[in-house]
């Protein structure tokens, strides 16, 4: 399972159970990135991406099955956190309210690739690749 | 400016209209438990890094955490104030301790700045003091802390706008929601409705904090919904409310506060590198390499064991 998220200086991923922010050139490079292949992810998540995006709706990344890629827009449960094999990792570089967090062991990973680019409401954005 | 200042004045006559207006024709709002503490809080003061009790019982004590959500985390707004996106502004007059009220505004790109922030240093809230203090970001215990941010609505030197906030309160508290609402509206193009309340006990010339409130008005509250209490205290400092003085928690009362937290089981952010830990709220964790970051789940005792020692900006 590949999961892509987006978190805040402090991990926070959602507050109120809405997410903390939405960048439009942020979900078109998700979407340039996935080159057409599913995405998982929770029903709430879908608005997020435009219509004909080929999605796959689960109830948590748990579900994803290997080589899937996931967009979690909460935290990984720890039983699935084992079944990882990249994390894609988008920083907003900004510092919202959260209650939700991203607890994954990041610093345990191994780091293969930064960049940063422009958004549309955010001035830089980061992209971070993971290995478990 | 004088355009700016003019318009706000009108904008928010017409508020306060429409607020009138609504109390009339729409069924009652739920009473506004900040205004009943303001009213009925028995003053306190001499407090350590706790604010004034809230007689409602609505806000917990403070516990580290640099805000709460109160009310379920939903707004008190009407469906009046919610049935319209044109976007406004309305500040209270100060009271007669030069005490400011509440703010309201919706927001939108119309409100927004369009030049650099300007000068706002000739303001002196109620309760100001100039003092500085070795372990507080920035040096300063207190910032000219705006209600309604200035990424928000471009208000500089309004009195009407700034209270005497701690540094805490300003970044860890406000300005993460106030975040939220500006990176809403510059990617949407939509509306926040939103009102800071500072809640103030008794005659206290010093916040206990504030009541920040926000829908998103186009997709009601969908994207944007919150209701929460940020604390006005600063880790480490004593902050007598009434006047505003302060000082640095002494070692004595540090050492029995620490004890009993280094018994209690928290989660802390590490850095395997400086060997410092800090709280996962604090401004400093951003700033860790995350070759460095470890999340830690355990007692303050532990860490201290493990020759870890506690981030001088968040206290843990």
């Amino acid at each position: 399972m590949i999961l892509i998220a987006c978190i805040d200086e402090n991990g926070g991923i959602l507050w109120n159970h809405r997410r903390l922010c939405r960048d439009r050139l942020l979900t078109a490079r998700i979407l340039e990135k996935a080159r057409g292949r599913t995405l998982w992810m929770r029903p709430y998540s879908a608005a997020l991406f435009p219509e004909g995006t080929p999605i796959r709706l689960a109830a948590s990344c748990a579900e994803a099955p290997a080589g899937a890629l996931y967009f979690l827009e909460d935290d990984c449960p720890k039983a699935a956190a084992k079944k990882l094999e990249r994390l894609v990792l988008y920083r907003w570089n900004r510092r919202y309210p959260s209650d939700v967090r991203l607890t994954l062991p990041i610093g345990s990973y191994t780091l293969l690739r930064r960049e940063e680019f422009p958004g549309f409401s955010h001035p830089i954005l980061t992209e971070e690749v993971y290995k478990p | 400016m004088k355009q700016k200042t003019i318009r706000a004045v009108l904008l928010g006559l017409f508020a306060a209209a429409a607020l009138t207006f609504a109390g009339c024709t729409a069924p009652a709002p739920a009473p506004n438990p900040a205004s009943a503490a303001s009213a009925a809080v028995t003053p306190e003061s001499a407090v350590s890094e706790s604010v004034p009790a809230d007689p409602s019982g609505e806000i917990p004590a403070y516990s580290g955490e640099p805000y709460t959500a109160v009310n379920g985390n939903v707004p008190d707004f009407s469906e009046s104030d919610l049935s319209s996106a044109k976007a406004f502004e309305s500040y209270s007059p100060l009271d007669s301790l030069g005490r400011c009220g509440p703010a309201f505004a919706c927001v939108g790109p119309e409100t927004m700045p369009t030049e650099e922030r300007g000068d706002i240093s000739d303001i002196q809230p109620s309760g100001w003091h100039s003092v500085s203090y070795d372990g507080v970001e920035g040096g300063y215990l207190y910032n000219r802390c705006h209600l309604i941010g200035y990424q928000l609505t471009a208000e500089n030197d309004n009195a009407e706008n700034l209270i005497t906030g701690t540094r805490y309160l300003n970044i860890e508290g406000m300005l993460p929601f106030e975040n939220l609402v500006a990176d809403y509206v510059h990617e949407t193009g939509g509306h926040v409705l939103y009102r800071v309340t500072p809640v103030f006990a008794g005659d206290n010339l010093v916040a206990s904090g504030v009541r920040m409130e926000a829908e998103s008005v186009e997709d009601r509250g969908e994207s944007v919904l919150f209701h929460v209490f940020c604390y006005n205290v600063q880790p480490g400092i004593q902050i007598d409310y009434a006047t505003g003085d302060s000082a640095e928690i002494g070692a004595p009362a540090s050492s029995a506060a620490g004890s009993e937290a280094d018994e209690n089981e928290a989660t802390y952010i590490l850095n395997t590198n400086s060997k410092k830990f800090h709280r996962p709220s604090c401004s400093q964790v951003g700033r860790i390499q995350e070759k460095n970051k470890e999340t830690y789940t355990g007692t303050r005792a532990e860490l201290l064991a493990q020759g870890y020692t506690p981030c001088g900006t968040c206290d843990p």
